[in-house]
């Protein structure tokens, strides 16, 4: 995949999240918040040359963010989404933490989202 | 007088959301309890209670339960302070035992903040609660944001009931538990 199919493959997987609740589908809800913050962290990292073909290479990417796109919180909201994977085998987040979780995970997205797309356009210009 | 004894005179067994008090061994107790006479490393050092290596500041003790009793007027510190059995654990490769320290240290961050700003801090919400109410009180929303830095400081607390962090995630999270910890003891009412 190209950097611009795995923004899409991220925004899809936000969309997908919604079709289950923390109620009806908590586990498959979460992972789909996992697969929307890999998503955008493998569109960074091909963007950027960056390794990301498996976990330990996705957290080294999620640990350069902040000084490739000044994100200070992008580790830890990164790790949000690595919570909510692990929620997915265990099932052990409470309501609110997934809440609190996901609502990091969406912002993350965004804003690499954004710094993806300026890349892009400075690099076009 | 050594931690065992605070623990001893505290009772300390705070409720966890999760039950992983059991993993504090009483390690809570190695945190310095606000108000008492400040004592320097050198008297510490000094004292008949000092474990050898108190006085150096980069070698924590073998137990931590031997850690005499000393006041941090500097919260960064007193966080740097609470982690260093947990880097020790993680050393000999006690990740289950580390990842319960590490959370031990948020909780008492959590209790020291909470206590000092009259709120509660029993359950998760109230952690929630009261990190919220500082992001609003102090309208700081990032860097760091606190309330994810609580999340990835529940994931240890998580690490330690399920054994499930891998090292990578363990090692690259504790930047982000120290800076929380240190940001929150910051905002402890009187000290920000």
């Amino acid at each position: 995949m190209n950097t611009n199919q795995h923004v899409q493959e991220s925004q899809r997987f936000l969309e997908r999240a919604g079709i289950f609740t923390t109620a009806s589908d908590s586990p498959a809800r979460a992972e789909m918040f996992w697969c929307a913050a890999a998503h955008i962290t493998k569109a960074l990292a091909v963007q950027r040359g960056w390794q990301n073909s498996n976990h330990r290479e996705l957290f080294g990417c999620a640990d350069k963010i902040d000084a490739e796109i000044g994100y200070p919180d992008a580790r830890a909201h990164f790790g949000q989404a690595s919570e909510l994977h692990k929620h997915m085998y265990q099932g052990h987040m409470t309501r609110r933490s997934l809440s609190v979780a996901e609502t990091k995970i969406r912002h993350f997205v965004n804003r690499i989202a954004a710094a993806v797309n300026a890349y892009a356009s400075d690099t076009a210009s | 007088m050594l931690i065992k004894d605070i623990n001893r005179e505290i009772g300390f067994a705070s409720p966890s959301p999760n039950g992983v008090a059991a993993l504090n061994d009483g390690w809570l107790g190695s945190i310095i309890l606000r108000g008492s006479p400040v004592k320097s490393a050198k008297d510490a050092a000094a004292s008949k209670d000092a474990v050898p290596n108190a006085a150096a500041p980069n070698s924590p003790p073998a137990s931590c339960n031997d850690y005499p009793v000393q006041i941090c007027g500097d919260f960064g510190m007193l966080a740097a302070l609470c982690l260093a059995p947990a880097y020790s654990a993680f050393a000999v490769g006690d990740n289950v035992g580390g990842c319960g320290k590490v959370w031990a240290a948020a909780e008492f961050a959590l209790s020291l903040v909470a206590e000092s700003r009259g709120r509660p801090c029993q359950t998760e919400d109230d952690h929630f609660d009261l990190l919220e109410h500082l992001q609003a009180k102090t309208g700081k929303y990032e860097d760091p944001d606190i309330v994810a830095g609580y999340l990835l400081a529940c994931s240890y607390r998580d690490g330690a009931e399920f054994g499930f962090l891998e090292d990578y995630v363990i090692k690259g999270g504790l930047p982000y538990v120290r800076l929380f910890l240190t940001e929150l003891l910051s905002l402890t009412r009187g000290e920000a």
